[in-house]
């Protein structure tokens, strides 16, 4: 069971100057799933625009995850965008829950 | 193994929680003779409301704590060994006023990695007994198990358990480490804060949670009505 991660991130778009970062984020989002995370997250552009999560896809998500999506919001500057695309009711209900739902901006 | 709850008045949390934490060697008055039983007392410190007894208000958030043994045990007995063992004299208030309640017994017990895929292996091992216990799998308890199994991973130490423990309509999941020197709280960080939320979503996803510790273990657990 240890080595069954059904996590996956794809980085679309590294960003750059004035443009987004696009990652694709599936399955269980989880301290395990988060080590993942942070490498895609480290080869964003650190000049990209803003950075586009599509979240369409994460069926689970703990304070391990939500960390992580934390540490993606910042690695732009406090100025920068962070979008959650096809946020799910797992992740809205956790944002909910920690008082972070304003925090992100939520896309269909 | 036969668990029972306690409420008691908020004002005598603080000797409560001594008691757990002193942890005395007149607690071994309640080993039975069959060895393991390893008697404990519990604080239920998340508490707003108490099952099969009196909503408490949250304003007046009352305290419950637990004692486990092998044998059946009557509300006289309990409060005459708390009376005469748990409480200092200086709290020997209205003890008839204790409410007490089965809380079932463990169902299934789990030993998870110290790593990070406790978390996973937390929700599929809770998923199992809820499926073979003809529930639904509730997304709150896995969420609260998740949570449990980061914390004991990232604050506990030595071997983690988890123990999940049904009745007819509850369910509480309870991780155990060997780090006793450090308990849970409930903190509530700064908005942009990346850390120390885990506890503060059990506390508001679970009906009760606590804290249990024993000769060598501390656990973390947390209950939910199914």
């Amino acid at each position: 069971m240890g080595d069954e991660s059904d996590f996956s991130v794809q980085v679309e778009a590294t960003g750059g100057d004035g443009v987004t970062a696009v990652l694709v984020l599936a399955g269980e989002l989880d301290a395990y799933a988060a080590e993942h995370l942070i490498e895609a997250i480290e080869r964003i552009d650190p000049a990209a625009a803003g950075i586009d999560l599509d979240v369409g896809g994460v069926s689970f998500v703990d304070s391990s995850g939500l960390r992580v999506l934390l540490k993606a919001s910042d690695r732009l500057g406090p100025t920068s965008v962070t979008t959650l695309r096809h946020a799910q009711p797992p992740l809205l209900r956790l944002l909910e829950l920690t008082g972070l739902l304003d925090h992100f901006t939520l896309a269909p | 193994m036969i668990s029972y709850s306690l409420e008691y008045p908020t004002a005598w949390a603080p000797a409560m929680r001594s008691a757990i934490e002193g942890w005395p060697p007149s607690f071994d008055r309640w080993r039975d003779d069959g060895g393991d039983t390893s008697p404990h007392i519990r604080g239920w410190f998340g508490s707003s409301a108490v099952p099969g007894g009196l909503p408490v208000p949250a304003s007046t958030r009352a305290t419950t704590s637990m004692v486990v043994g092998r044998q059946p045990m009557t509300a006289p007995r309990l409060t005459s060994w708390l009376r005469q063992v748990a409480l200092p004299v200086a709290l020997d208030g209205d003890l008839d006023a204790i409410r007490m309640w089965d809380i079932g017994e463990v169902t299934r017990q789990f030993q998870l990695p110290n790593g990070a895929a406790a978390s996973r292996i937390a929700r599929a091992s809770v998923r199992d007994v809820l499926d073979d216990a003809g529930g639904v799998a509730r997304d709150d308890v896995l969420l609260a198990a998740s949570e449990l199994a980061a914390n004991a991973v990232q604050h506990g130490g030595g071997p983690i358990e988890l123990s999940v423990r049904t009745t007819s309509d509850s369910v509480a999941i309870e991780l155990s480490d060997r780090n006793m020197s450090r308990h849970p709280e409930v903190r509530h960080p700064p908005v942009f804060s990346v850390s120390g939320r885990g506890m503060s979503i059990v506390d508001a996803l679970a009906a009760h949670w606590g804290l249990t510790v024993r000769t060598s273990t501390k656990s973390v657990w947390c209950e939910f009505p199914l």
